[in-house]
């Protein structure tokens, strides 16, 4: 009985996954069908698959885009990571007078809305000639990504009973020692979690990347908004778009699953 | 046993000053550059948001110039109906696309923190939505699931015999809510499947031992363990949701009229559409006052209510 | 020790990155990055512009430019909305990283004013007279030039022109037992619609409902100046509930609900071409610019069988409306010179001739020349091209209105405002089409807004 209810619960998983990503997967389909497919009505699945649009776009110059929004998404995580963990940590460990005050502030740096500031930034930025560069993107971006950094470590920095840190320290380590080699490790999985959430907001961001880029910068985002409302049809290039888009996120999601699992283990402390 | 987990601080206050940790927290060098940085990067800027909501700024007019204009923008907006709308919209889409993202997520973390076949796959196809622009999932919603001509509601629609639905025409702010749903579950899930998988295993098999049952198990000892991970998906996921834009833009284009209009997206719609970046400037530290009220409540009671887990 | 060391390292890793972020980026091949391998002068011109098939064909071609004249061109495309927000934020706020901005008919006056653009005028007086005959600015049609003009002199060129038109299947009008003569009334369409939705329960007409200054309230807006409505009197007093107007907008909407599409607030000009060519609909009435696409095998599914028509008119004749995609010169530009010299090659009939040879005549930049629709190549790819060339001569853009209005523009106000109060407006008469509201009401509504504008914008003392 107890495997018949695993079981459905299992099925249950499946269709519910399926139904879910169901438009993603026609989003890939569409990109393999021509333009005339694509607008057929009712949608069809038959049809004769082309690879034309992924030709095209690719000859049309969108691995510098990718590459403007892999370098992008990569440092400002990583700043926003060098920023917020210490400071999660600090946070979560330590007694700190007005801490619920600090981490509220961090979060109110994000309740302006994006179009309110644009022009402020706009002009900031151009004042400081940094217009149209990748640093300008990381900036911001490490900004906007702090706060949740910081939120999210915290949490999981919470949750390391102390016993393990001390128990460390017992052996002599010191302090910075111990943070890579016994707190961090304890907290990998989380870790991933917010790296991998923080790069999606970075490599999809699109109204700063917009406003303050041109050429040399652009991100796919950017890129992207060309096929959005061309004259003529134009989906299954946008979906081919969308592909070139979505992938390297969805790879690095595939690759940094193996690190998800259950990260915790008590034995140290039982023994 | 979750008893005997004495809160860190509390430990520090008990140990004998033996390690660094009972010396003052080294706030400085953890927190400071932190928060130095991000002040830079974003106060300056609200600073100068607030100084053009007291001007009258429009960009298309330069003739007209900039004036100061005190509070006169403020005043302009609370008098205008469209402004209730936009923010009686902005509770419904916020609150509703919360609570649609609490029960999903807490639902699809707690059917993946099993063991199954082909886990990882099915963990990928949840998560998918979260990676695709919020631009691009409007447009695949609004050609493709919901256009009353050819998208699949329409296609259902014939199978059943019924007169397809406009559903962007009547029910903008309906369709709004679920895209934003579909595309911020994966977030709640992934925060709260990390926070299910943190959850010592010993626990659970102790209640076990006790007699506890697994619907029990669910209600006095992962959710309790969970509110810490509450706390954060909830406060973040209100602010990235308020934020919603992208959705929007692409699909109504706020409208018909001003039905599905944000805070956010209003502000998008004095400034760049209409050219009035004084008006823009004041909805946006509006919306930021507002915010900070609902959010220092919401913050606070959570506080106060869940004290003991929380700290 | 240990631990500042790491510091360092990642001090200088950060600093590496942050050198090679600063660092102007390499050539790739990026979109419409054009080389010359020929030596020649290493101006590059950065030019602003749409996503729009002729915008295609030239980066496409643009090679052949470079080959001439040595000049690199660097295009940055984006879809209208943005685009004329980028080029505004950067005129505006003063940033002048464009050489050549992709402005409308609407753009041209409003940013000749604010003295974003050049005047072109001295750079023609410069012109060799064999230069000025080989570009021949009369062989341009009036009504455009006259839309990118301000105080008289001339501040941008054509590339794509267009007006508007009514499209239809011609088998599906056949099995509804209605026929459509070359220049009908708007009733006549009405009747035709309603007839072709009984009879074979297929949408009669698409109509653009999708708010935008830019979507719907174009063809409304010339539905508006047919019935005789207008936006505002002499003094700039807001028209729209004056029974014309309402008349017009009432009609509108009705024939929405009785023949037109499922989904209409959703539909521009993108999804109601998409309609057409799936052969959904039997009418459609939108820019001329369909008419390549509906023609084009790639695209369409009713090759053949389509049918054109004047658009429609009621109380007033000509009701066509005139736009134009142009280049001009931002006057931040520090290659002027070189920008000019793009500028006459891509409105030039050489390129209209380069453009036909080498990509087909079916998709020549249309409604600029006359000389265009003379040349019996393009006549021959484009059936519709007399149709297109009347209505782009006879556009009553200085006089859209059968009323005197103190404004200019077909099927928008040519004000700076109207960007925004369009868009307004066309939202509240989607609430209307969705059933939210009475066209009354949204009319009323719509008719403050514009009295707002007007004030605001100092046109009303």
């Amino acid at each position: 009985m107890k495997k018949l209810v695993k079981s459905l619960i299992t099925l249950m998983t499946y269709v519910m996954a399926f139904i879910y990503f169901f438009p993603i997967l026609w989003l890939f389909i569409t990109s393999f069908k021509q333009e005339k497919d694509a607008a057929i009505i009712p949608p069809s699945f038959i049809f004769s698959p082309t690879l034309e649009h992924f030709h095209e776009i690719w000859n049309n110059g969108v691995a510098y885009y990718m590459l403007n929004s892999a370098i992008v998404a990569i440092v400002s995580t990583f700043i926003a990571l060098l920023l917020g963990v210490p400071a999660a940590y600090a946070l979560a460990v330590y007694k700190i007078k007005k801490s619920n005050n600090i981490l509220f502030w961090f979060i109110s740096t994000k309740f302006m809305p994006v179009a309110g500031v644009i022009i402020p930034l706009y002009l900031l930025f151009k004042s400081l000639d940094l217009l149209d560069t990748l640093s300008v993107l990381i900036l911001v971006y490490a900004a906007m990504n702090m706060p949740l950094v910081l939120w999210m470590m915290r949490s999981f920095f919470k949750d390391i009973p102390y016993e393990l840190i001390e128990a460390s320290q017992v052996d002599g380590a010191t302090g910075l020692n111990t943070f890579f080699k016994i707190t961090l490790p304890l907290v990998k999985s989380g870790l991933i979690s917010t790296i991998l959430l923080s790069m999606v907001f970075a490599w999809n961001e699109f109204f700063f990347a917009l406003s303050l880029t041109y050429t040399n910068a652009k991100t796919m985002p950017v890129y992207m908004t060309a096929f959005m409302t061309q004259e003529g049809l134009f989906w299954a290039k946008m979906s081919a778009a969308s592909v070139f888009a979505i992938v390297p996120v969805l790879i690095l999601g595939w690759f940094s699953q193996k690190q998800l699992v259950r990260g915790l283990t008590m034995g140290a402390v039982k023994g | 046993m979750s008893g005997n987990l004495i809160s860190h601080a509390e430990k520090a206050v008990i140990e004998k000053p033996r390690n660094l940790k009972t010396k003052k927290p080294p706030v400085k060098r953890l927190l400071y550059p932190g928060l130095i940085f991000v002040a830079l990067v974003t106060q300056i800027p609200f600073i100068m948001t607030i100084y053009f909501s007291l001007h009258s700024w429009n960009v298309v007019r330069p003739d007209l110039g900039i004036h100061f204009v005190g509070l006169a923008n403020y005043l302009h907006y609370f008098t205008q109906p469209q402004f209730y709308t936009v923010l009686k919209n902005t509770l419904i889409l916020t609150f509703g696309a919360l609570i649609l993202c609490l029960v999903l997520g807490i639902i699809f973390a707690l059917l993946m923190n099993r063991q199954f076949f082909a886990k990882g796959i099915v963990r990928t196809m949840f998560v998918s939505p979260f990676f695709v622009m919020p631009a691009v999932a409007g447009i695949v919603w609004k050609t493709m699931v919901v256009n009353p001509n050819y998208g699949f509601s329409a296609y259902f629609g014939k199978l059943t015999h019924s007169v397809p639905i406009d559903w962007l025409g009547q029910h903008p702010l309906f369709i709004v809510v679920l895209i934003v749903t579909w595309l911020w579950t994966p977030f709640f899930m992934l925060v709260l499947l990390a926070g299910l998988q943190s959850l010592p295993q010993d626990l659970l098999e102790a209640a076990e031992i006790d007699g506890a049952n697994k619907g029990q198990q669910l209600l006095y000892i992962v959710l309790p363990h969970l509110l810490n991970y509450f706390e954060v998906v909830i406060m973040l996921g209100l602010i990235f949701i308020l934020q919603v834009f992208g959705e929007i833009f692409v699909t109504t284009s706020g409208g018909p009229g001003y039905a599905s209009t944000n805070l956010s997206y209003y502000t998008y719609r004095e400034g760049f559409q209409n050219w009035e970046i004084g008006g823009a400037s004041t909805i946006g530290v509006i919306t930021v006052i507002l915010t900070m009220i609902v959010m220092t409540f919401l913050f606070s009671f959570m506080r106060r209510r869940f004290k003991e887990e929380l700290t | 020790m240990k631990g500042v060391s790491k510091i360092a390292i990642m001090f200088i890793f950060l600093f590496g990155v942050f050198l090679t972020a600063c660092a102007p980026s390499a050539d790739s091949s990026g979109e419409g990055k054009n080389q010359s391998d020929k030596g020649g002068s290493d101006t590059t011109l950065t030019i602003a512009t749409v996503n729009n098939p002729d915008m295609k064909s030239m980066q496409d071609l643009t090679s052949e430019f470079t080959d001439e004249t040595g000049i690199k061109v660097n295009y940055i495309v984006l879809p209208e909305n943005e685009l004329r927000k980028k080029v505004t934020e950067d005129v505006a706020l003063g940033a002048g990283k464009f050489d050549i901005a992709t402005i409308g008919t609407y753009d041209a006056p409003i940013w000749a004013k604010n003295k974003w653009l050049i005047s072109l005028d001295d750079y023609f007086n410069k012109m060799s007279d064999k230069e000025k005959a080989n570009y021949d600015l009369d062989d341009v049609f009036a009504p455009i030039k006259n839309a990118l003009s301000y105080n008289k002199q001339l501040y941008a060129l054509p590339f794509y022109g267009e007006s508007s038109m009514l499209y239809y299947n011609k088998n599906i009008l056949k099995a509804s037992g209605v026929a459509m003569p070359l220049h009908p009334t708007w009733q006549q369409v009405a009747d035709a619609a309603v007839k072709i939705k009984e009879k074979t329960g297929k949408t009669g007409i698409v109509l653009r409902g999708l708010p935008g200054w830019g979507e719907m309230m174009a063809p409304l807006d010339t539905v508006i100046n047919a019935f005789g409505g207008k936006w505002y009197n002499e003094n700039w007093k807001a028209q729209l509930t004056n029974p014309q107007t309402e008349q017009a907008v009432q009609f509108y909407v009705d024939l929405l609900h009785k023949a037109g599409e499922p989904g209409a607030t959703s539909t521009g000009y993108t999804e109601a071409l998409t309609l057409m060519s799936q052969g959904k609909a039997g009418m459609w009435y939108d820019a001329t610019a369909g008419a390549g696409n509906l023609n084009d095998k790639e695209n369409s599914n009713i090759v053949g069988k389509v049918g054109y028509a004047y658009a429609p008119t009621a109380n007033k004749k000509n009701t066509g409306w005139l736009y134009a995609w142009s280049l001009g010169i931002e006057k931040s530009s520090k290659h002027k010179d070189a920008a000019f010299k793009f500028l006459t090659w891509a409105t030039s009939k050489d390129y209209v001739k380069l453009v036909g040879d080498k990509k087909g005549w079916v998709v020549a930049p249309p409604g600029t020349r006359k000389s265009t629709y003379d040349n019996p190549d393009y006549k021959m790819a484009a059936p519709f091209a007399d149709i297109v060339r009347n209505s782009l001569e006879h556009a009553d853009y200085d006089h859209p209105t059968i009323d005197p209005v103190p404004y200019k523009g077909v099927q928008y106000v040519e004000m700076p405002e109207f960007s925004g109060l369009g868009t307004e407006v066309s939202q509240q008469i989607a609430s209307a089409i969705s059933g939210d509201t009475s066209v009354k009401k949204a009319l009323d509504s719509s008719q403050k807004l514009a009295d707002q504008s007007a004030k605001k914008g100092g046109y009303r003392k």
